[in-house]
């Protein structure tokens, strides 16, 4: 059986967030259908989110999803 | 902490104050006591679990209305079906054991105790995975 590469997901949420005029958590839970903890555990990388979540992350913040979210390995 | 999480903690300590107290009393007497007993603090044991999680959960959506009123979304699920997940094998575990103990001479009565205790401990399970699932995270 094939090996999993190892390696993880990391993103840019915070920075995003922090130019989007300090847009909280629970603003970004809110317009993506998440709570604000789940948006904390994506953000901390102890949750990876489903792909339309993370179109939808992008979506709100206009990036391609190549710019909030990276694979680490 | 989400609110999701807090009901877990609210259900399995519950669960462990009020099913560990049953089930105590029911070793420390060795069943030596008429069986109505039993069945009073069976039914007693539901009752009070029940108002324990529903006088918590009020309190606790009362102290943050906002998480409370957040419904679940995709990580909630997806813990919530690990969960389950790995209660389910267990709780299959315990519910073969207890059929096997009819070859020990278990009465029937004991073997409705047990399949109880199977359910409690799988309950015990799902709850803490459930917390260990909100609290270790990776699992997206």
């Amino acid at each position: 059986m094939a090996k999993p590469p190892t390696g993880h997901v990391v993103n840019q949420i915070r920075l995003l967030r922090f130019m989007a005029s300090e847009m909280t958590q629970a603003e970004l839970g809110d317009r993506i259908g998440l709570t604000r903890q789940t948006v904390a555990a994506i953000e901390a990388g102890k949750y990876s989110p489903t792909l339309e979540a993370a179109f939808r992350i992008a979506q709100v913040f206009g990036k391609p999803l190549d710019e909030v979210f990276q694979w680490e390995g | 902490m989400p609110f999701k999480e807090k009901i877990a903690w609210i259900s399995v300590v519950t669960t462990i104050l009020v099913w560990g107290g049953y089930f105590g009393f029911m070793a420390v007497t060795g069943q030596r006591m008429p069986g109505q007993v039993y069945m009073v603090g069976f039914v007693g044991a539901v009752i009070v679990q029940t108002i324990l999680v529903v006088v918590a959960s009020i309190v606790t959506a009362v102290l943050a209305p906002k998480d409370a009123s957040a419904g679940s979304d995709e990580r909630d699920r997806e813990i919530a079906r690990r969960a389950y997940s790995i209660a389910y094998p267990v709780l299959l575990t315990l519910i073969v054991c207890v059929a096997a103990s009819m070859h020990l001479g278990v009465t029937p009565r004991d073997m409705a105790y047990e399949i109880m205790a199977a359910i409690v401990v799988a309950e015990i399970v799902h709850y803490g995975a459930q917390i260990v699932g909100y609290r270790s995270g990776r699992h997206g």
